[in-house]
């Protein structure tokens, strides 16, 4: 395990995904807080009412930025970087490796979580260097809706990560990046649709038994919940349920699928006499 | 007398893909401290035999056994060394590293590891700390042949292994085999190159349209037929 670990980071590091990832990350939070922080409510000639946003607003919305960070690198880590070993001409090498198979999605699933904490490191130091340390490690931050908002994300990157890798093993890097923008999409637009009360296919609560595209969406992976769960744990700690469980079931799913795919090289490539 | 030790048996083994037939009723065995050469054109089969032989596709009929274990078993691949074909280590590394990366899997002891490392890198002459991605096809045939060989394995699978390798180097990898042999390895070596198998292998075993057509030592083909060329023009329907 412990060969296939220093294998993986020597692969992001000579690719430099840490430094862009860790790049990216900073960027985009620097550049969010400080733009969102500077705006303020001002009546022309009149007076100034000062910042908008609260601090814990501010928090909120380094967690809602860590969605499109995180998503970049699920995307470029599933795509390129996961399915490498196992595919074309290195496909073969690898898989007479004395190594079970089972090692290999544990193994990406451990290296994608050191680079979550990479992520979440560095968002929450952005933070604190934009706004102060004291308010960082200050009170008024419950710091247990952080966790567990943090948790939410890390485990839903982690399924992000293996769904793009399964479809980059099976379809090729191409088609399955704009497959899986257009899934994400498509989740996303659905999750808004299904909380605004406009078309009539949709459920609402109370308003009878769910439709069968609810019910779909309701059993995919909660990719359009997942601004929605942050910001209602943010608004209601320990109110509201995150999809933590449905999250799991989805990461042993598609760990179990990129396991077997593992154990299973592809016949097409290997047709030729 | 010491009763023979079977390396690998295969016993009516078909392999098709969709709708074509690669390997058709193939039985095929070889015991320990042999070496077989496996000749076909292209698309007779060779290629979807080693792969069965280490897991990477299932048979549709018949059965094998390698080192007295299913095909695909993790265990066995710490005995087996293996250079496909067309494989590519991963160009990100450089030759030591990923001599190293597989080395670490099949050696246990560090100071071993690195021993043999050295000594690959050095009969092979690969430098050591250049990118893969920047060694030339045959510097990379190399380095796929030197990672088969790490961890002493009991049994080496060679998939075409002369192709893009210089002249000079085939007489040198001749002598690596043949020692090989005579510290009681066994290997199985597929090649088109008719009269390299002749001179590296004791046995041969001809493949034509998926089906074994025959099977005999180099000795008696070059007894009956002249020479294993020969044999093989015979053989396959050609002369």
């Amino acid at each position: 395990m412990w060969v296939l670990l220093v294998q993986t980071f020597r692969h992001i590091f000579r690719t430099r995904l840490v430094f862009l990832l860790i790049a990216l990350t900073f960027l985009v939070h620097w550049f969010g807080l400080h733009i969102l922080s500077s705006m303020k409510v001002q009546l022309p000639g009149q007076m100034s009412l000062g910042p908008l946003l609260k601090q814990s607003d501010y928090l909120f919305i380094s967690l809602f930025l860590q969605l499109f960070t995180g998503t970049f690198l699920a995307a470029v880590f599933g795509i390129w970087t996961v399915p490498y070993l196992h595919q074309g001409q290195r496909a073969q090498l690898t898989f007479t490796l004395p190594l079970a198979k089972w090692k290999y999605p544990l193994g990406y699933a451990l290296t994608m979580l050191a680079m979550l904490l990479l992520l979440h490191a560095v968002m929450l130091a952005t933070f604190g260097w934009t706004f102060g340390w004291k308010d960082l490690t200050g009170s008024r931050v419950s710091w247990g809706t952080v966790g567990l908002c943090l948790v939410v994300q890390t485990i839903a990157f982690e399924v992000v990560m293996f769904a793009f890798a399964l479809g980059s093993l099976l379809f090729g890097q191409v088609t399955t990046f704009f497959m899986g923008v257009a899934s994400i999409l498509c989740l996303q637009v659905s999750g808004i649709v299904f909380r605004i009360s406009f078309l009539p296919w949709q459920h609402t609560e109370g308003s009878g038994p769910p439709s069968l595209y609810y019910w779909i969406y309701s059993k995919l992976p909660p990719v359009g919940e997942l601004a929605f769960d942050l910001w209602s744990q943010f608004k209601k700690p320990s109110g509201g349920d995150p999809n933590l469980g449905l999250w799991v079931v989805w990461l042993l799913i598609l760990g179990g699928l990129f396991y077997y795919r593992m154990t299973r090289p592809p016949k097409s490539r290997l047709a030729d006499g | 007398m010491e009763s023979a030790i079977t390396i690998f048996q295969m016993s009516g083994v078909g392999i098709a893909y969709s709708f074509r037939n690669a390997v058709e009723d193939l039985t095929l065995d070889l015991q320990k401290g042999g070496s077989l050469g496996l000749l076909g054109l292209n698309g007779a089969g060779k290629t979807s035999t080693i792969r069965s032989l280490l897991g990477m596709i299932k048979p549709k009929r018949g059965t094998i056994s390698i080192l007295g274990d299913k095909p695909g078993r993790v265990r066995n691949y710490y005995r087996i060394g293996f250079a496909p074909e067309d494989g590519l280590p991963p160009e990100y590394l450089t030759g030591e590293e990923y001599l190293n990366f597989v080395g670490a899997l099949k050696i246990r002891s560090r100071v071993d590891r690195k021993r043999d490392v050295k000594a690959l890198l050095d009969w092979f002459e690969l430098s050591p700390k250049k990118r893969i991605g920047d060694y030339s096809k045959g510097m990379q045939r190399k380095l796929i042949l030197a990672q088969s060989l790490l961890g002493n394995p009991e049994f080496l699978i060679l998939d075409e292994p002369l192709n893009g390798l210089d002249p000079l180097f085939i007489l040198r990898l001749r002598q690596k085999l043949e020692d090989y042999l005579k510290a009681g390895g066994t290997y199985l070596l597929s090649s088109h190159i008719l009269a390299e198998v002749e001179k590296t292998c004791h046995e041969v075993a001809i493949l034509h349209e998926g089906k074994l057509v025959s099977r005999d030592t180099v000795e008696n083909l070059a007894k009956e037929f002249g020479s294993v060329e020969n044999a093989f023009a015979k053989k396959i329907g050609k002369s």
